[in-house]
């Protein structure tokens, strides 16, 4: 077992290489640089810099070396836990990183429990009662949460909860507690936000949970040892729960490793949409502005981020089934 | 040269004239424009009696007032300068406390307020920009050649910190930051003559002397505007801790490494930006106490704030200043909406209007129509500079920029896309502006598409094709490409709607969005066919007249190759010819005057020329700007002009509002 | 020569049968092929041989073998027909197509028709009674509409004292379908001619027939819903066909192989999908040229969508393959000396294409999904293109939802074309799977 959890640890290795090249490759193919947008910020207030002025600021955020030696320069400065200076904010970009990350990994986690949460509770239920009412019912509904565009929903949300209970789901806290201490207070008052992103980005990827567990169980099912008990005069809800479903559970931890990133993603822009203190909006405006060592760390962090949560999920699944760890 | 020196009674006066957009009676530089309409009610000179002699009047905020007490802070009296700026209320004499709770859209709006809400500059514009106001210095002269500038600086004024301001900070700011290269890279384009830079002198602690190698009369223009704030923001006692002319450059160097920057002018930048660091002295109402990006930007009262009312009441009311940041505009409506805004212009737009009208009740506000302070939010070009030669010869043809102007359906675009608002217009100084001239805000702006055609037929684009689109002279169709960046939210609307009446005219128009940074690359190179973006600060024509002449490379959309040659002093670009030629020349004609009334009659003299030549056109003009106003809020006024050279609400003297408690 | 028989002819059921898998084209018309090289490995292979072969070989056992084709198809179709809401999936789904196709026809307006006057007009109800009178037709009342001094709020008024019959077959705008024939017919719509005479008369009340109401110019949302499938689904048909084949060729490869190439291949596959997709999406939407006409970003990004979309296929391939890389069927094969790409794609992917298909199908959503993150993102697609993301984009504000709900209706279409599509392939999905 160790030796597999060390192998894979080795071959993190070559892919987060992999990542923080690729990062960087994004945030440089888009023509322009951060200067660009900077100038064209500048003249929406009425600004018009001169050609000098543009060369100067260009020499001296190092934007006029070529693009390997900054790229270089950048991965020295990660290994070493620096991760560069963020233009446009005037900050060292660990400065701004890992606030938002820490908020990320909670909205991404508990969306991911909330997709479980269905994804178990709907799929045993139109397996159990496949092709009646119920099945069509919640397999209905789990494709209408696939189907409604994540940004679409969480604005309808927002403008529901205001308007007929009153109550404001946008941002993570109540503007009371943004800036307190933490304390039990302030936790319950995430939690009371909480919900509103973990359901709207969770939907979308219970549907294929769903799916799976449905299939799974209904071939768990059909086997012989739920004949057997059923035979035996079992309780039907403790026979299905207490050893096919055990069984169909396997692929709910393999599906974890991939269903982060997807998370991730579906955050960034419901993040937007509910003003949420994620990573998602300072990415996307650093993308936008290409503000390039803040937007390349970011898309750094959170590809590590989702490899360590896909390598959780193949040791864990390796624990479930020895077959896994003998074939690596 | 004409001496203006103030008495304090007098100027004490005249402040609370000024503040109360009256005539500020003591402005004998010239450099004054025609005096604006006072309000009536606050204009009432019995408001000048400040009891301002007496140190025993002033009062306090009661949180400083208990800081004294414990022994924290010197008593009120010693704060404040000798003679304060004293402003007249627009309503009422307010109540101290309170928190004005705002909203900012992404954490980098931060960075507007050290502009917009504080307002620092040395001298500062009245409400509608028609008058200048002392500010932190009292009284100022120009020589009569509007070479030498001397301002008398307030005396006693200090940083939040209780250290005075002197000429030394101010001096500090010229050699130590301008004049370091790694700092600024370049001078500002505003404090030079023909590319020499303006030189700085402090004859006295209290007096300093700006002289340029030639005339300049729009220095006071540029001063009391935007550009004029960043000379405030640097205390030397303070600054040059982090500055290589003080320090050993090594050491700094280390120091920033520690700090993860690379370069000491990064720590040093960081040091001198006050919502990143707490411990920077400031000369604002109201100071940071949170560092961004951590959320919500709080700012909270400066006991050491130079300003009182006319009761003698240390300003600013407000205790503090509570900005939520939100990532999403929408975010920002709904809160709005539900009542978590006390006073609010940035990023309310009259779009939500409808919205934010429907909900006053609710959320326990009022929406304020301000005036927009630019000519029009969507100023239309066409790109003379053109590379393709028969785009360009039919570009800088003005029968065809006439046509393009006729072929505009505008009432329809009033109601479409300014819900019934504004009105059809051309770019021109604002109508409540002392440049304004109506015939050009009025100029080709008929319905008129068979004028259009007929003045298209007569440049002898006769031939169509199939689809009954015009043939250029070498055979292609007449196909113009509009390229806009989505920064305003009409600008697609308006785009879509012209689509529809060029086609009318035989001219087909294809739309193309792009991302800001690719739109701005493409502009400045002049490589668009046709483009849009805002008016600037029209309320002075004089500070931005970058659409009635090409006045920059990066905002004169339909000439900037012509803008490059102006502004590089002829070494690059091209140079222009005919009426082009003649307003950059009447502008520099304005530049070399301070003398008003020749800058009323230069200027009208370019307005004329622009008649002629109809370089740019927009759809409408006098848009209003909607202010969400809590019932809570007293004394925002119910008229102003909103823009950035304004500072807004920096005009309205944000020190003086007040929360009902 | 024996082996060589009994290789192909484990192989020709399916190959042979009604599926005509893109890629495989030249291939699909024969059923036996005959390697004009015995050696093993050896990609020649002579074409017209094959054809001859294969016409000579169908002409001796056509009836027999057209019954023993057809079997496993239409057991997939009976098994596929019991699922009934897979069966209205399907139904819905090319319902839609249909709709795509002939837009121009099925809606009552062109999309670019506007009326300033008419912005945000709300939905109008189709009647067939006035005052409790039965009209024999369909018809709308005339709106007016004054703008509120105070919200400055377009507002509308039902003008009961016009009727507007709604007729069949109409002239109305005229079109160019599919760029082709010249038109001004459309399937409803309120009769120009009547539009005309109320006009004449000086009716007070504008003649439109908004059934999903007018959006910021007060154009027919009916009419650019109807106009936006037709680029939201076919970017999501095109993108599953790119995809589809990355996926194969890519899976395929890997799974055959194994070894080196399988590694390689799936810590691509992983890497892909590590990555947040946002960003990527972004990064290389940006980078599209900027000179690009909207068809080409059209394409281009379909192309971006698919580049991200393929791993999803490749990774069901893969299984497949290894699954199937130890068949009996294919040991045959290669004994015969067929070439590997032959193996693949002649034996291998047909034997599972139907679930292939499955699967493709359940990727559509996700591509018209990703198309309206993108223009959410404002990447994607810009106005004046129309598609559903950019309808959607348009009333992605607070203003909308609350004073415009009706501009949310492509969003309700968009949930609708994915439920079905959903539906439609979790059906043929156990439909193709004959171990369910």
């Amino acid at each position: 077992m160790s030796s597999f959890i060390f192998r894979r640890f080795l071959l993190m290795i070559p892919t987060l290489f992999m990542i923080s090249l690729i990062s960087f490759i994004v945030i440089e193919l888009p023509p322009g640089d951060y200067i660009t947008s900077y100038i064209a910020n500048r003249m929406a207030q009425g600004d018009s810099p001169r050609q000098d002025e543009i060369d100067a600021l260009t020499k001296q955020y190092g934007l006029d070396q070529p693009v390997q030696i900054r790229y270089l320069k950048w991965l020295a400065n990660v290994v070493q836990g620096k991760f560069g200076f963020s233009f446009e904010w005037q900050l060292p970009v660990s400065d701004l990183i890992w606030d938002r990350l820490g908020f990320t990994v909670i909205v991404a986690l508990s969306a991911l429990l909330f997709s479980w949460f269905v994804g178990l509770v709907v799929g045993i239920l139109s397996a159990v009662y496949q092709y009646s009412v119920w099945d069509y019912l919640f397999t209905a509904l789990s494709f209408i949460g696939l189907g409604t565009p994540n940004f679409l929903l969480a604005l309808i949300l927002m403008w529901m909860a205001f308007a007929y209970f009153g109550v404001n789901i946008s941002g993570l806290f109540s503007r009371e507690f943004v800036d307190a201490p933490w304390s039990i207070a302030k936790f319950v008052d995430l939690l009371k936000h909480l919900w509103a992103p973990a359901i709207i980005v969770g939907t979308a990827g219970s549907a294929g949970l769903v799916r799976t567990m449905r299939a799974n169980l209904l071939d768990e099912l059909s086997k012989p040892y739920v004949e057997t008990g059923r035979a035996k005069g079992l309780n039907e809800l403790r026979l299905v729960l207490k050893y096919p479903t055990r069984v169909a559970l396997n692929p709910f931890v393999s599906t974890m490793g991939w269903a982060l990133p997807q998370l991730v993603s579906g955050s960034i822009i419901v993040s937007v949409v509910l003003s949420l203190p994620t990573t998602g909006p300072l990415l996307l405006r650093s993308l936008l502005t290409q503000d390039m060592y803040l937007a390349a760390s970011f898309l750094l962090m959170l590809s590590t981020l989702t490899i360590i949560g896909t390598l959780i999920s193949d040791i864990l699944l390796a624990l479930l089934d020895p077959r896994i760890r003998m074939g690596g | 040269m004409t001496q203006k020196h103030i008495s304090r009674r007098r100027f004490l006066q005249a402040s609370a004239f000024a503040t109360a957009g009256a005539v500020l009676a003591a402005c004998g530089g010239g450099a004054a424009p025609a005096p604006e309409e006072a309000p009536a009610a606050a204009a009432e000179p019995a408001a000048a009696e400040a009891p301002a002699a007496a140190a025993s009047q002033y009062n306090e905020a009661p949180m400083l007032a208990e800081m004294v007490a414990n022994g924290d802070l010197p008593p009120v009296d010693q704060r404040l300068p000798s003679n304060p700026l004293v402003i007249e209320p627009w309503d009422e004499i307010g109540q101290y406390g309170g928190t004005w709770r705002r909203i900012a859209v992404g954490p980098g709006d931060a960075g507007i307020y050290r502009f917009r809400l504080m307002y620092p500059q040395l001298i500062r514009y009245s409400i509608n920009g028609t008058e200048y106001i002392p500010n932190l210095a009292e009284s100022w002269e120009v020589s009569d050649d509007a070479t030498t500038y001397t301002f008398h600086l307030r005396k006693g004024v200090k940083w939040s910190d209780g250290e005075p301001f002197t000429s030394e900070d101010l001096m500090f700011w010229y050699e130590d930051k301008l004049g370091d290269e790694d700092l600024a890279p370049s001078f500002p384009v505003w404090l030079t003559v023909g590319g020499e830079p303006v030189v700085m002198d402090a004859p006295d602690e209290f007096t300093i002397r700006f002289t340029f190698p030639a005339p300049h009369g729009l220095f006071l223009t540029f001063l009391a505007g935007a550009s004029g704030a960043e000379m405030t923001w640097h205390p030397k006692h303070y600054l040059s801790q982090f500055h290589r002319n003080y320090v050993d450059e090594a050491e700094l160097t280390t120091m920033a490494q520690e700090d993860e920057f690379e370069f000491w002018h990064q720590l040093f930048t960081n040091r001198a930006t006050q919502r990143l660091n707490l411990d920077l002295p400031v000369l604002f109402a109201w100071r940071f106490t949170q560092i961004t990006p951590e959320v919500p930007i709080v700012m909270e009262r400066n006991p050491y704030y130079w300003k009182v009312d006319s009761a003698g009441n240390q300003l600013p009311y407000i205790d503090k200043v509570s900005t939520d940041v939100v990532e999403d505009a929408e975010v920002l409506n709904l809160r709005a909406v539900a009542g978590e805004i006390d006073m609010q212009n940035r990023h309310i737009l009259m779009e939500n209007f409808s919205l934010f009208k429907e909900n006053e009740e609710a959320g326990n506000y009022e929406i304020f129509l301000w005036t927009y302070g630019n000519t029009s939010d969507a100023v239309l070009s066409f790109n003379l500079c053109h590379p393709d030669p028969v785009l360009h010869e039919i570009f800088n043809d003005k029968r065809f920029r006439f046509a393009m102007s006729h072929a505009m359906n505008r009432n329809e675009v009033v109601e479409a896309v300014y819900l019934g608002q504004g009105e059809p217009g051309q770019p021109s100084p604002l109508s409540t502006s002392s440049f304004y001239d109506e015939s050009q805000a009025k100029n080709a702006t008929e319905y008129n598409p068979d004028l259009a055609n007929s003045l298209l037929d007569e440049m002898g684009l006769t031939e169509k094709d199939a689809n009954g689109i015009r043939l250029r002279p070498d055979g292609e169709t007449l196909s113009i490409t509009f390229s806009y960046a989505p920064v305003f939210g009409a600008w697609s609307s308006i785009a879509e709607l012209m689509q529809k009446y060029l086609a009318a005219v035989g001219v087909q128009l294809n739309l193309k969005e792009e991302a800001r940074p690719l739109w701005s690359q493409r502009v400045q190179a002049s490589e668009h066919d046709m483009t849009v973006w805002t008016g600037s600060s029209e309320f002075n024509p004089l500070i931005d007249p970058r659409h009635f002449l090409p006045f920059a490379q990066g905002s004169s959309h339909h000439a900037a190759c012509y803008a490059l040659w102006y502004q590089s002093g002829g070494a690059n670009g091209v140079e222009p010819t005919g009426d082009l030629r003649k307003v950059i020349d009447l502008y520099e004609a304005i530049k070399a005057t301070a003398d008003n009334d020749e800058h009323h009659r230069l200027f009208q003299e370019i307005l004329d020329i622009n008649k002629e030549n109809l370089w740019t056109f927009s759809m409408a003009v006098s848009l209003p700007s909607p202010v969400v106003v809590s019932k809570n809020m007293g004394n925002v006024p119910r008229q102003a002009i909103a823009t950035w050279h304004l500072q807004t609400p920096g005009n309205t003297w944000p020190e003086q509002y007040f929360l009902r408690q | 020569m024996d082996v060589d028989r009994s290789g192909s002819r484990a192989s020709r059921p399916r190959a042979a049968g009604d599926t005509d898998p893109p890629g495989n084209a030249p291939l699909s018309s024969g059923g036996a092929f005959k390697p004009s090289a015995t050696k093993a490995g050896d990609f020649h292979l002579d074409m017209d041989e094959v054809y001859d072969d294969t016409a000579s070989y169908l002409d001796a056992n056509e009836e027999q073998d057209r019954l023993y084709v057809a079997a496993p198809l239409q057991m997939m179709w009976w098994r596929f027909t019991k699922h009934k809401m897979a069966v209205v999936g399907g139904v819905i789904v090319i319902l839609l197509y249909l709709i795509a196709i002939f837009a121009e026809f099925l809606s009552p307006y062109n999309p670019e028709t506007y009326e300033v006057a008419l912005t945000y007009a709300p939905p109008q109800r189709i009647h067939f009674f006035h005052e409790g009178k039965f009209q024999g037709r369909p018809f709308v009342y005339g709106l007016t509409q004054a703008r509120n001094p105070e919200t400055l709020r377009m507002e509308f008024q039902i003008d009961e004292t016009v009727r507007y019959p709604i007729y069949f077959w109409p002239e109305g705008d005229s079109y160019r379908i599919w760029g082709l024939f010249e038109s001004n017919r459309h399937l409803f719509g309120i009769n120009e001619a009547v539009v005309d005479e109320a006009r004449e008369e000086g009716a007070p009340s504008f003649a439109t027939l908004f059934v999903l109401g007018a959006d910021k110019l007060g154009r027919d949302m009916l009419t650019r819903i109807i106009y936006g499938s037709r680029i939201s689904l076919s970017i999501g048909l095109i993108g599953v066909i790119l995809s589809f084949l990355f996926g194969v060729v890519l899976g395929g490869i890997s799974g055959y192989y194994g070894g080196a190439v399988d590694v390689i291949i799936q810590r691509l596959i992983e890497f892909i999908r590590s990555v947040p997709s946002i960003p990527l999406w972004m990064a290389l939407s940006a980078s599209l040229p900027r000179d690009w006409s909207s068809l080409r970003i059209y394409f281009g990004i379909t192309i971006i969508l698919s580049l991200i979309g393929w791993t999803f296929l490749a990774r069901a391939v893969r299984g497949r393959f290894l699954a199937m890389r130890e068949e009996e069927f294919i040991l045959a094969a290669r004994f015969a000396g067929a070439g590997e790409m032959r193996i693949i794609l002649r034996h291998m992917v047909p034997s599972f294409f139907s679930h292939l298909i499955a699967s493709a199908t359940l990727a559509v959503p996700a591509m018209i999904l990703s198309e309206t993150s993108l223009s959410f993102l404002g990447l994607g697609l810009r106005p004046p293109t129309i598609s559903w993301g950019v309808l959607l984009q348009e009333s992605q504000n607070l203003r909308s939802v609350a004073l415009a709900p009706w501009l949310l209706l492509p969003g309700v279409v968009i949930i609708v074309t994915i439920l079905a599509l959903n539906f439609l392939g979790d059906g043929l999905r156990d439909a193709a799977d004959p171990y369910r």
